[in-house]
C-alpha cells in the first residue's frame, strides 16, 4: 500500500516533470494509451497473477464498459470524471453474468470457457448492429459532457490527465484489495485450491468475486479508453484486444504488483513505435512473447528485481558481467531483426537498397546476410555463457 | 426443402469430420501432457500451406502425403524444443507458449506468403461431378474429403486399440509412472502423441485448405471452433469430441443455410445467428452439464 502510493507519487512528479516535452500530439497521445492499457492490465493481473485465472477473453468487459460509456458520452447532464463508472458498471453486471458459469472451474477449463464467451460476445456484437453500430462503430463528443468543476475536456492534455486520476485512483483500490482477506484467499486459491476448500471457503466464490471485481476495473478502463479516443468499434472486444493485455501482463511480470504496468507502457510503446518502423513488428512481437515465457518467466520485472537482488548483495562486481549479457543480447537481437528485415525487403522489393538508420544494404548481396546470421550466433552463444556464469555467481535460487 | 437439410446436413458431417480430425488430435495431446495445444489450428494452417507450395512442383497426391509429414515433424520439434522444457513450470506457461507460438506462425505465413489468400486450388482430376442427387450436384472432391476423414478416423481407432503403439500410448495416458518403471521412453511417446495430432491436423489442413480459403485468418478462427466443440465434447474425450465435432458442423452448416425467420422470439433469421450457435450451445452444456457431453475427470 505504502509502495503503490509512493509509486504513484513518483508517477505524478515524472508526469509534472515531463510537462514542457509534452507539446507534441504524439507524446500525449501514447501516454494516454499507456495509463489506459497500464489500468487494464492491472484489473486483468486480478485475474491471472492473484487467482491464477488466465482469461482469453478479458476484452469483453473493457469493450462493453466501453460501448456503455460511448452511449453518455455527449450528454450535458452527465459529468465526465464520473463516466468511467458507467463503463465499471457495465463490466461489472456482465462479469456477474458470465462468471457464473465460466469461474465454475479454475486452469484449462476456465481459459477455453473465457475464449468461448469471448468470441460469442464478438459474433453477437458483429450481429446487433443498432446496438453496436457494425462496421463503423459509435462515436461521440467528449466537449459537449457536463463536468463537475466546470470543466471542458477537448484537448489531450486535460484528457490525460483525467486518466492519470483515474489510474491512480484505480491503482490505490487495486493494490488495497490485495491485501484484504479476499485478495489473499484468491493467491491461496491460485496455489491450492484443495486447501481452500478444507478451510471452509469456496473457491469457486472466490474466483467469480476476483471474476467480478476485475470485470468492473476493465470496464472503467474500456470507458476511459472510448472517452480517449471519442469512438469505439466491435474491434475493441476482439481476441486480438485480449491477447494485447495478456502479452502485457506476462512480459511486465505477473508475479509483481506494478509488472502489468510496466508490461503494458513497454507494450503500448512497442506497437506504436515499432508499427511505423517495420511491416513486421507483429513477428517481433510474437517472438518476444515466446522468449519470454521460455526465459524469463518472471517477466522484465523479475529480470529487474534479480538484478537488483544482485547489486545490493555483490555492487559493482555485477556490473560487468550484466554488461556482457546485456552486450551479447543486443548483438543477437541486431542479428536477428537484421536478418529478418533484409529477408523480408528481399522478398518484397529486390531491386532498391533497404536504407537502415543511416545504412544503405543492398540485400541482393550476401554481405548482409552473413554478417546478420554471424551476429545472431554469435550473440546467442554468448547470451548463453554470460546467462549460466551470471547464474553461477549471483544466482539465489530465483529463476533470472 | 427436404434436399435442402439434406444436401446441409451432409455438408455438416463433412465439415464436422474436418473439425474432428483437428479436435481428436487435441484431445490426445491434452489427455496425455496436460497441454492445450493453442497453436493446433496453426498446424492446420501450416498444412494447407505447405500443401499449396508442394503441389506447385510435384503436384496433389505427393502433397498429401509430404505436406502432413513435414507439419508432424515440426510439431515433434516443438514438443521438444519448447514444451518439454517448459513442463516443469505448469499448465499455464505451456499453454501461453502455445498461444504465443499462434501468432508467431501467423506472422511466419505472412512473411512467407503474404496476407492475402493464395490460390490453393481443388486438384483437377477431383473437380468434376460425382453424382446428381434430388438435382443437386455433389463434387467428387467432397466425397474424396470425407473419405480421407473417414479413413484417418478409423486408422486412429485402429491404431489405439489394437496396435502395441496404441498400447503404449493408452498407458502413458493414465499411468506414465508405471510405464517409466517399464523401461519406455515416456517423453518421447509424448513427442510421438504430439507430433501425430499435429500431423493429423496437417492432413486435414491439406484437404480443408482448399475447400475452406487459405489465408493466414484461418487459423485464429478454426481455433475458436475447435476449443468449443472439445469443451462441449468433454475435456479429454475422444469419443465426445467426435460427438461434438459432428454436432457443431451440422448445427452450423445447417443453420447458416436455412431461411428460417425466428420473428416470434427475435427478429432476426436463423441464418444471421447461425455463426453465434455453437457458442450458445456451448455455454448451455457448461450451464446444464459442466463436464461436457461425456467427460468424465473434473479437474
Amino acid at each position: 500500500m505504502k509502495r503503490a502510493l509512493m509509486g504513484i507519487a513518483a508517477g505524478a512528479v515524472l508526469l509534472a516533470l515531463m510537462a514542457p516535452w509534452l507539446r507534441g500530439g504524439f507524446a500525449l497521445s501514447l501516454l494516454s494509451q499507456m495509463g489506459i492499457a497500464m489500468l487494464f492490465a492491472l484489473s486483468f493481473n486480478m485475474l491471472f497473477g492473484q487467482t491464477g485465472m488466465l482469461s482469453f477473453g478479458h476484452a469483453v468487459y473493457f469493450g462493453l464498459g466501453g460501448f456503455a460509456t460511448i452511449r453518455l458520452l455527449g450528454l450535458a447532464q452527465v459529468p465526465l470524471e464520473l463516466l468511467p463508472l458507467a463503463g465499471g458498471l457495465c463490466g461489472l453486471v456482465f462479469a456477474l453474468l458470465f462468471g457464473v458459469f465460466s469461474t465454475r472451474r479454475g486452469g484449462v477449463p476456465f481459459s477455453m470457457i473465457s475464449l468461448g464467451v469471448a468470441e460469442m460476445v464478438i459474433t453477437a456484437a458483429n450481429i446487433m448492429r443498432s446496438v453496436f453500430g457494425g462496421e463503423e462503430g459509435l462515436t461521440g463528443d467528449r466537449a459537449a459532457n457536463g463536468s463537475l468543476f466546470g470543466l471542458r475536456y477537448e484537448s489531450q492534455l486535460s484528457m490525460l490527465l483525467l486518466i492519470a486520476a483515474w489510474l491512480a485512483l484505480c491503482t490505490l483500490a487495486m493494490a488495497w484489495q490485495t491485501r484484504t482477506l479476499l485478495g489473499r484467499l484468491a493467491n491461496a486459491v491460485r496455489d491450492n485450491p484443495e486447501r481452500v476448500q478444507f478451510l471452509g471457503f469456496s473457491p469457486y466464490l472466490l474466483r467469480y468475486m476476483q471474476f467480478v471485481i476485475a470485470g468492473g476495473f476493465a470496464g472503467i478502463a474500456g470507458g476511459l479508453s472510448a472517452m480517449n479516443y471519442e469512438s469505439t468499434t466491435t474491434e475493441i472486444l476482439s481476441i486480438g484486444t485480449s491477447a494485447n493485455v495478456l502479452l502485457a501482463t506476462y512480459i511486465g511480470g505477473a508475479a509483481f504488483f506494478a509488472g502489468p504496468m510496466l508490461g503494458a507502457a513497454v507494450v503500448t510503446a512497442m506497437q506504436l513505435l515499432l508499427s511505423k518502423a517495420t511491416d513486421v513488428w507483429q513477428l517481433y512481437f510474437g517472438l518476444l512473447f515466446v522468449a519470454v515465457v521460455s526465459f524469463a518467466p518472471r517477466g522484465l520485472a523479475g529480470i529487474l528485481s534479480a538484478v537488483g537482488d544482485a547489486w545490493r548483495r555483490h555492487g559493482v562486481r555485477t556490473l560487468a558481467p550484466a554488461a556482457a549479457v546485456l552486450l551479447s543480447f543486443a548483438a543477437a537481437l541486431v542479428g536477428l531483426v537484421l536478418l529478418v528485415e533484409v529477408n523480408w525487403h528481399f522478398r518484397a522489393q529486390p531491386d532498391k537498397p533497404l536504407t537502415w538508420f543511416r545504412l544503405v544494404i543492398d540485400t541482393r548481396s550476401p554481405v548482409p546476410w552473413m554478417v546478420a546470421l554471424l551476429l545472431l550466433g554469435c550473440g546467442v552463444h554468448a547470451l548463453r555463457r554470460g546467462l549460466a556464469h551470471w547464474r553461477q555467481r549471483f544466482s539465489t535460487g530465483a529463476a533470472r | 426443402m427436404t434436399q435442402t437439410i439434406l444436401f446441409s446436413v451432409f455438408n455438416g458431417l463433412l465439415y464436422g469430420m474436418l473439425l474432428f480430425m483437428l479436435a481428436s488430435g487435441l484431445t490426445l495431446i491434452f489427455s496425455m501432457m496436460g497441454v492445450l495445444n493453442f497453436a493446433h489450428a496453426s498446424f492446420f494452417m501450416l498444412g494447407a500451406y505447405f500443401a499449396f507450395e508442394i503441389s506447385r512442383i510435384v503436384g496433389f497426391w505427393p502433397a498429401l502425403v509430404v505436406a502432413p509429414l513435414v507439419v508432424a515433424a515440426l510439431g515433434a520439434l516443438v514438443e521438444a524444443y519448447g514444451l518439454r522444457r517448459l513442463h516443469r513450470q505448469g499448465h499455464v506457461a505451456e499453454l501461453l507458449f502455445t498461444f504465443g507460438l499462434v501468432y508467431v506462425i501467423e506472422e511466419m505465413v505472412v512473411f512467407f506468403w503474404g496476407r492475402l489468400p493464395v490460390d490453393y486450388r481443388i486438384p483437377a482430376a477431383l473437380d468434376f461431378t460425382l453424382f446428381t442427387l434430388f438435382g443437386i450436384n455433389y463434387s467428387a472432391y467432397r466425397i474424396f474429403m470425407l473419405g480421407v476423414a473417414v479413413v484417418s478416423f478409423v486408422g486412429l481407432a485402429l491404431l489405439l486399440t489394437r496396435t502395441r503403439i496404441g498400447l503404449i500410448v493408452r498407458a502413458a495416458l493414465s499411468q506414465p509412472e508405471m510405464l517409466r518403471a517399464l523401461g519406455h521412453d515416456v517423453p518421447r511417446v509424448f513427442m510421438g502423441v504430439f507430433a501425430g495430432g499435429c500431423g493429423l491436423a496437417g492432413l486435414a489442413g491439406v484437404i480443408g485448405g482448399n475447400y475452406f480459403t487459405t489465408q493466414p485468418t484461418l487459423a485464429l478462427h478454426l481455433g475458436t471452433i475447435i476449443f468449443v466443440v472439445v469443451v462441449i465434447g468433454g475435456l479429454g474425450s475422444l469419443a465426445g469430441a467426435l460427438v461434438a465435432s459432428l454436432l457443431v458442423g451440422v448445427v452450423q452448416t445447417v443453420s447458416i443455410g436455412a431461411d428460417v425467420s425466428l420473428a416470434p422470439f427475435i427478429p432476426v433469421k436463423l441464418s444471421e445467428i447461425g455463426a453465434l450457435l455453437p457458442y450458445v450451445l456451448m455455454v448451455a452444456v457448461l450451464i446444464f452439464r459442466p463436464k461436457g457431453l461425456m467427460g468424465r475427470r473434473e479437474s
